[in-house]
């Protein structure tokens, strides 16, 4: 028993040991790199004048909170989650992306430009750092929710920068706009963007002031499952005018499912849930809207829950879907503008959520305006 | 003692075990009334009652009045009616799953259900594979017919190799991973979607209870019940004693393994359909009736019914209570209940099991 | 009638295991199956009991050939007390004797059937431990149970796997003497694989031992438990003397 348990220790120690000598070994090689590339430089000085030419930089403050110091302009990135991608694109960088993730890369149609087989891992959570080394970006881009401290650590060795912008994230719009301006020097189309974004949110404001809020149940694509406070599609509800039966739910939770009687007894005026085409993995992708049956099918379903008949908006036929795809698009806004049409069509005249629909799709992301993501129509 | 002595003893014992049976049957009908009364809106008994005899006699009521009746009669009762039958079935399913492989470690689980369940759903949400794949009623298809393929070929392999327990349970643990393992694969190939919903699946959660799905597993377990009770003395041989001693004694260990673990399958694989992957009660109720009453099957079968009953009655009904609107799912609350539950009793009783 | 096993043989795919073994018991008689180990005596009482199919000969069971009855018929007239195993789960005493009526029992215990196992339990000394968990007695106390059970099955043959070999001497002593007052009683035949000699020869009716797949010796103890019969089997040196009629074995060969 003694001899066993001296061999673990041993065994312990020379692992701890072998730890700590690759942890210097990493540093080491870092040193020589830097090195040899002042040596190499000093050697060309001495036999021209060349034009050294002074890498200009800029200094970012990103998603998380890290100050990241990246090449100005950025000319070759790599970015993880399509929210990230569709904000890049709106902001005319997105040739600058030389390389996304899987979950981008998936829908052919509208992300034709990545090439599934040349993709930088499965997602933001499973990065392929052989892959992205191999494309040699000078940046990473990364949601909140990917494993960014992991990436630092395995290609700061080789230069590679990583930044955190979080596509989902409604409240940091304005700053991870202007990064994405700031870093690929498209300043003036971020303005352009922003300017978009807070004219359209800023009227519906404008209009409902003092108008009385009417009550909505928001369902995820998943039955039952709801926002509370601090969600980011909280926040759109918000921004629509709409106030979440689920106000009182404390914040920060992270698993939002309830019961279908709390939804009876609250009684919405309104019922937004959110629909995905059945046919996502086959490549068509999420740009292409659910089918009409799909659409008619989900609405039925959501009315004909056992006690639902009871509900205000089931009464008035005032359930609507919104699929996965289109809510999202310019940070949830083009959501929070069908949910406010929806609800106050009388006090929102002027806004037509099909053309804010369509200068997304079509200036911004420069695809056609496709029907069926938010229906039924208001009324 | 006396063979007289003897007598009344065993008289005694019996009447002991009814009287616990009957407890426990009277408790489960109390707790059950008291869920129905208890959660986002708290009604009376006398409502309950009251929405009962509205219902039957179609009586016109107030639109207030006619929402929380509503709420009682088609969501609460449904989901309350659910929860005790599917704790009811899969404690027996672990009972007879332990006994007929004599290993306590069992549960409704082990030949690998709960994967092939899950397996079932994702498949459905995922690539559409199935009838009506995305209506709820697909998904129930898909992930009972994924079970049952699974527990053929669990079956079908082990009787190959002698049926024997631990040819069962080395088969369905592997199965299981398997099974797992294809799950895992459709996971990586799906989009976020369809990925939280496959994964939500497998949560286990009472909240699509209908009276549907209720009176379909009333229609499985009440026909299941009687027939496994009715093999209450093979079970108690299988329990105690080898393969070659049951031979002995006229029954066919092989034989019986199959027809009672097939029977188990049934009502698990049905529970699990609907309500997706609730864990541990197949596992610890078996194991604390057998606390209780000990290992006479004709009294631990009923007894671990009920007492998985109300483990999963309580456990739903705190989960939906406690920090309403918020619900804990069910199969977090079952562990956080039955674990202190279970110890307490291993601790008090430890000389009699060990 | 009693037991009657003709010219059987057995063998494990191309192994031959017993080769024309032929032997019988008459109610009331204990055979002792000697032999060392592997050589073949659980597997001739599997061979009895159904567990295996024999290659050749025939088994009769109070006159009827065994191949023709099936397991629950049989189970009326034969049971089986295999070596002692542990229960993974807690089964009290009664309980466990209880399981032996299984041939007679759909559901309810009848009072037959309480009758039946509540005078085993005192005939064998286990009534004021009928409510414990078998786990919880001694390895003697144990086979009693086991015993109790075989008989509760009201068979007219009892096989018994080793019944004393995890016990003290006191209790082999106990319960052989149990195991003879009981089957005479109850004009039931027995045979019992054993591997002490002297316990043999102490209560065995007849003995039968077996070498190289066949029957080396059968008939009374006397004429069986033999020196020379002990060497050629076991290889073993010793002195046999008989006392009161019963063969005692001394060890020499040391």
């Amino acid at each position: 028993m003694k001899k066993a348990l001296r061999a673990v220790v041993l065994l312990m120690m020379v692992f701890l040991l072998s730890l700590s000598v690759v942890g210097c070994t990493t540093e080491a090689e870092e040193v020589t790199t830097g090195e040899t590339a002042v040596e190499a430089s000093e050697e060309t000085t001495v036999v021209e004048e060349p034009v050294v030419e002074v890498a200009t930089t800029i200094m970012l403050t990103d998603n998380v909170g890290r100050q990241v110091e990246l090449p100005f302009p950025v000319e070759t990135a790599v970015v993880a989650l399509r929210y990230n991608n569709e904000l890049i694109r709106a902001c005319g960088a997105i040739d600058h992306v030389i390389a996304a993730d899987m979950n981008t890369a998936q829908d052919r149609e509208y992300w034709k430009n990545f090439d599934p087989e040349n993709v930088i891992g499965k997602s933001q959570k499973a990065l392929n750092y052989e892959k992205i080394i191999e494309l040699n970006p000078q940046v990473v881009i990364l949601p909140g929710n990917g494993t960014y401290e992991e990436a630092e650590e395995k290609l700061s060795p080789f230069g590679i920068k990583v930044f955190v912008i979080s596509g989902y994230d409604t409240y940091d719009f304005e700053n991870q706009i202007d990064n994405i301006g700031a870093m690929f020097d498209k300043k003036a189309e971020a303005d352009k963007f922003k300017a978009y974004y807070n004219d359209t949110l800023g009227y519906i404001a404008k209009q409902l002031e003092g108008v009385e809020k009417k009550t909505v149940y928001w369902e995820s694509t998943k039955d039952y499952k709801t926002s509370f406070p601090g969600n980011y599609y909280y926040n759109m509800i918000v921004a629509s005018g709409g106030e979440n039966i689920f106000h009182d739910a404390p914040e920060g939770q992270s698993d939002s499912t309830i019961t279908p009687e709390e939804v009876v007894l609250r009684n919405p005026d309104f019922i937004f849930k959110h629909i995905t085409p059945n046919d996502a993995l086959k490549g068509t992708g999420v740009y292409v809207a659910p089918s009409l049956e799909q659409r008619d099918g989900t609405i039925a379903d959501v009315m004909n829950r056992p006690g639902w008949d009871e509900i205000t908006a089931v009464k008035n036929n005032d359930v609507y879907l919104m699929s996965q795809f289109g809510h999202g698009g310019a940070s949830k806004m083009i959501g929070a503008v069908y949910m406010a049409k929806w609800m106050y069509p009388e006090e929102l005249k002027d806004l037509d959520p099909d053309e804010v629909f369509r200068e997304w799709l079509e200036d911004y992301q420069g695809f056609k305006f496709v029907d069926g993501h938010f229906y039924p129509l208001a009324k | 003692m006396t063979e007289q002595n003897l007598h009344s003893a065993y008289e005694r014992r019996s009447i002991k075990q009814v009287l616990i049976i009957l407890t426990c049957f009277v408790l489960l009908v109390v707790l059950a009334i008291g869920a129905v009364a208890v959660g986002s809106a708290d009604v009376s008994i006398h409502q309950v009652w009251q929405s009962i005899v509205h219902h039957m006699t179609v009586a016109e009521v107030a639109e207030e009045e006619r929402r929380i009746e509503k709420i009682i009669l088609l969501l609460r009762m449904p989901r309350v009616v659910l929860g005790m039958l599917a704790g009811i079935g899969l404690s027996i399913s672990g009972t007879v799953m332990q006994s007929i492989t004599r290993n306590p470690l069992v549960s409704p689980f082990t030949i690998g259900l709960s994967s092939a369940a899950a397996f079932g759903a994702c498949l459905a949400i995922v690539t559409g594979i199935g009838y009506k794949p995305h209506t709820p009623l697909g998904i129930v298809l898909n992930a009972f017919l994924m079970s049952l393929l699974c527990a053929f070929l669990v079956y079908g392999i082990a009787s190959r190799i002698g049926m024997s327990p631990e040819a069962l349970i080395l088969t369905g643990v592997a199965l299981s991973y398997f099974f797992g393992a294809l799950t895992a694969t459709l996971q990586f190939m799906a989009d976020e979607n369809q990925l939280s919903a496959a994964i939500q699946w497998t949560f286990g959660s009472l909240n699509g209870a209908t009276w549907a799905q209720v009176l379909l597993l009333l229609l499985i377990i009440g026909t299941s019940i009687p027939l496994l009770l009715k093999f209450s003395w093979v079970l108690n041989a299988m329990s105690s004693s080898g393969d070659e001693f049951i031979k002995g004694i006229g029954i066919n260990p092989s034989r019986m393994r199959t027809s009672l673990g097939l029977i188990t399958v049934i009502i698990t694989a049905s529970i699990i359909s609907f309500t997706g992957v609730i864990g541990f009660i197949g596992l610890v109720s078996p194991h604390i009736a057998r606390l209780i009453v000990g290992s006479e099957h004709r009294v631990l079968i009923p007894v671990s019914g009920l007492l998985g009953g109300i483990l999963l009655l309580v456990s739903d009904t705190i989960g939906r209570t406690i920090i309403s609107p918020v619900t804990i799912p069910v199969g977090i609350v079952i562990s956080y209940i039955g674990v202190p539950l279970f110890i307490n009793l291993i601790m008090a009783r430890r000389k009699e099991y060990f | 009638m009693g037991l009657e096993v003709k010219n059987l043989s057995f063998a494990y795919t191309d192994k031959e295991v017993l080769s024309n073994v032929s032997f019988e018991v008459k109610p009331g008689q204990l055979l002792g199956l000697l032999g060392p180990n592997g050589v073949g005596k659980t597997t001739l009482l599997k061979c009895i009991n159904k567990i295996h199919t024999p290659s050749a000969g025939e088994i009769y069971v109070e006159g009827s050939r065994i191949d023709r009855l099936s397991e629950q018929n049989l189970a009326h007239h034969l049971s089986y007390v295999p070596q002692s195993t542990h229960s993974n789960f807690p089964v009290t005493v009664v309980d466990m004797v209880m399981i032996g009526r299984l041939p007679f029992m759909n559901f309810k215990v009848a009072r037959q059937d309480k009758d039946v196992v509540f005078g085993l339990l005192s005939a064998m000394g286990l009534e004021d431990m009928a409510f414990k968990p078998i786990n919880r007695l001694s390895g003697g106390e144990r086979q009693r149970v086991f015993i109790a059970r075989a008989i509760a099955q009201e068979p007219k043959v009892i096989l018994l796997d080793e019944p004393t070999s995890n016990l003290d001497m006191k209790h082999q002593v106990d319960i052989l003497k149990l195991l003879k007052r009981t089957i005479t009683e109850n004009n039931i035949a027995a045979v019992m694989t054993v591997h002490d000699l002297n316990l043999a020869g102490m209560f065995c009716d007849k003995v039968l031992m077996l070498k190289d797949q066949q029957v080396y010796a059968y008939g009374s103890c006397s004429d069986v438990i033999t020196e020379s019969n002990i060497e050629t089997v076991y290889g073993v040196k010793t002195e046999v003397h008989e006392r009161d009629g019963k063969q005692h074995v001394l060890l020499t060969d040391c």
